[in-house]
């Protein structure tokens, strides 16, 4: 087993998603048949016209729990020093078919340069650090229903390491009607799909704030158990309130971190790949403090 | 920082091993290899690896990004003499290797066409490197998807996985091989040359599109010690730094590279007089050798810089991990090519990077990477008397 022992502390959390923000995912109601897109007009009052023109939804999505996150911490007037590490399944797929559009639609000669600049898949992170004025170190991390896990388990070695004393770490994918007839698999034949992003300012292990860890196994210790989506026995599964999405695992760790419970207890939430079958845990350990009501 | 390099293993058009690759580099010959391996491609030539790096077929870029990956980690794990993995990092970057690039698949569905099979979609879901590269190990399993500094953010990310004291070593490295659609967004968005590129030449007219694949194992300097294994050299620093100005451009005055630099030479502890060479990004675009050169003489005045896209091409996700191998490989050697391509200064630059075959003698180098989204990184390496 791999246990990289190495904590970090979460203070601050920020979600945009199908189901809506982090009051939204403690009350745990199932999610409707075809629910609407996540609110991002938000935005608006935040950032200007101008600068919100070229901007995807991927990233609106991004960019909004990002700067929740940021404003629960209290970073918003240093973000000079801070690292922005995000993780992706797909990245952002509108844009990636809106650039394969244009050549089906005109020709190689013809296709789009502006879908192209804006399909890398580390586009997220790109316009987030450059809306929130973020220079610390920028890293995206891409490997399906795993790609938070990885994110934070970087998060953790960082901050272990010394390196930095900041960390934004989160999770965002989107819906594209036009990737989701294409690979079917993708979806879940009983709940439906969701998209968004969650993210979490961390800094180094502390006694009085919540700690993440990750591992990359199955082997769980602790009394309770989150593995949405997974139809595993004994776990909690919140899919009917979150919905089917890549950043599940995300969800169930903010939701971990939000919920009522006796300090000091733990939750193990469970990732799951299902193309290569490797597991990755997320544990949340609580300290004395609880993000519930912040939420 | 003292991260031991105990494997490492590349393949590129310069060569099919380090030393050849960069010896590749330093003979002037024909520098593009091969036809476009497919009709719809724009007429821009790439730097192309042999059918033979793919088991003597291409099929597509994911499969192909992977069986290039697989190639370079056994030839690295071999070196190293490491057999079971247990809890080490498997960190690897790529670009095509992680992108939703399946065009046939997805223009047959637009089209209403029966879509074929095996197909480039169904390829995708089986080939993020992290996730299915054929080794068992309980350790993080990262696939960076940073752009261009997808390659160097992976070693990096493997040194600070054994920093903190996450596993006692690590498989890292880069893998891309070229695909339509990447091809095809290059060539629109203007920054490819239909020649062969230039690196900070005053003429330079863009980058060159490469294959390439490389894999290092990276162990704890006492770890490595104590199995006595060889040192091939060390990795002593790596910065990382964000633009946060421009999805496509660089800084103007280089904000993130002068950071990512700086931090990497804080964590070796050196100065730029302790430095005998940069490896440097130098893609040939007007934009990134501009703001690179200017950065480097302002940060590494003296410095000699070499950059060996010329006869790589640009490997974009495997770059940074090809970068370092070659950089390490020209310290252990004492030796740093020419830079392919160039022939006269940029005035706007002024800069004028290696001309001629060169001796070295100085035990550090850097190398650096720039990409889209406005990430920067840095890495130091470090020759040992180990070899």
């Amino acid at each position: 087993m791999c246990d990289t022992r190495v904590q970090a502390s979460v203070v601050g959390l920020g979600l945009v998603h199908t189901l809506g923000g982090c009051r939204q995912l403690l009350t745990r109601n199932p999610l409707p048949k075809s629910p609407p897109p996540p609110d991002c007009s938000r935005l608006t009052s935040l950032l200007s016209a101008k600068t919100l023109r070229r901007i995807p939804r991927y990233a609106r999505m991004a960019t909004l729990a990002a700067m929740d996150a940021i404003t629960q911490a209290g970073w918003q007037d240093d973000l000079a020093n801070t690292a922005l590490f995000l993780g992706t399944a797909y990245g952002s797929v509108a844009m990636n078919l809106d650039f394969m559009d244009s050549i089906v639609d005109n020709g190689a000669r013809l296709a789009s340069p502006t879908a192209f600049s804006h399909a890398v898949t580390n586009i997220g992170a790109g316009l987030v650090s450059m809306l929130l004025g973020i220079q610390g170190s920028l890293i995206t991390i891409s490997q399906f229903s795993l790609s938070f896990a990885g994110a934070l388990s970087y998060a953790c070695s960082y901050l272990g390491t010394g390196r930095g004393e900041r960390v934004l770490v989160g999770a965002v994918d989107e819906i594209d009607p036009r990737f989701t007839a294409l690979c079917p698999n993708i979806q879940s034949p009983s709940y439906p799909q969701s998209e968004g992003a969650a993210f979490f300012c961390l800094v180094p292990a502390r006694a009085d704030a919540p700690r993440l860890s990750v591992r990359f196994d199955k082997t769980c210790s602790a009394p309770l158990l989150f593995a949405t989506g997974l139809g595993m026995e004994g776990a909690v599964d919140n899919a009917a309130s979150f919905g089917h999405s890549p950043v599940n695992q995300a969800l169930d760790t903010m939701l971990a971190l939000l919920q009522e419970q006796t300090a000091g207890n733990a939750i193990d939430c469970i990732g799951w790949d299902a193309n290569s079958g490797r597991y990755a845990v997320v544990s949340v350990e609580r300290g004395c403090r609880s993000f519930s009501s912040m939420a | 920082m003292n991260i031991a390099v105990t494997g490492m293993s590349c393949l590129c058009a310069a060569g099919s091993s380090p030393s050849s690759a960069l010896y590749g580099l330093a003979s002037v010959r024909n520098r593009f290899h091969g036809t476009l391996p497919d009709a719809r491609m724009l007429p821009y030539p790439f730097f192309m690896l042999p059918d033979s790096c793919f088991g003597g077929r291409r099929q597509d870029s994911a499969l192909d990004t992977m069986a290039l990956a697989s190639s370079v980690a056994k030839e690295a794990l071999k070196q190293a003499g490491m057999g079971k993995m247990g809890d080490a990092a498997v960190v690897f970057g790529t670009t095509a290797g992680s992108a939703l690039h399946f065009f046939t698949t997805y223009a047959a569905h637009k089209k209403g066409e029966s879509i074929p099979s095996p197909n480039d979609r169904d390829a995708y879901f089986v080939s993020n490197i992290a996730l299915n590269l054929d080794v068992e190990t309980s350790g993080p399993r990262l696939t960076v998807t940073d752009a261009c500094t997808s390659g160097a953010d992976a070693l990096g990310i493997a040194c600070d996985f054994l920093c903190s004291g996450q596993g006692e070593w690590a498989l890292c490295g880069g893998a891309d091989a070229i695909g339509f659609v990447p091809h095809t967004g290059f060539a629109r968005l203007g920054i490819v040359s239909k020649e062969a590129c230039k690196p900070f030449d005053r003429n330079r007219l863009g980058l060159n599109l490469g294959e390439g694949a490389a894999a290092l194992v990276l162990e704890r300097f006492e770890h490595a010690k104590k199995r006595h294994a060889p040192i091939l050299g060390l990795i002593t620093g790596f910065g990382q730094a964000s633009d946060a100005y421009h999805i496509t451009a660089p800084h103007p005055d280089g904000r993130g590279l002068r950071k990512a630099v700086s931090m990497a030479l804080s964590q070796s502890g050196i100065s730029a007089k302790d430095v005998a060479f940069v490896n440097a990004h130098g893609t040939a675009t007007r934009e990134n050798d501009r703001v690179e050169g200017r950065t480097l003489l302002a940060l590494l005045p003296g410095v000699p810089v070499w950059a060996s896209k010329g006869g790589t091409g640009h490997t974009l996700g495997a770059a940074g991990a090809l970068e370092a191998v070659l950089t390490l490989t020209a310290l252990q050697h004492g030796f740093l090519p020419k830079t392919l391509g160039f022939s006269e200064v940029d005035p706007e630059i002024g800069l004028e990077p290696t001309t001629r075959d060169t001796v070295i003698t100085k035990e550090y180098a850097i190398s650096t990477s720039l990409g889209f989204g406005g990430g920067n990184a840095a890495l130091v390496f470090k020759r040992t008397p180990y070899v």
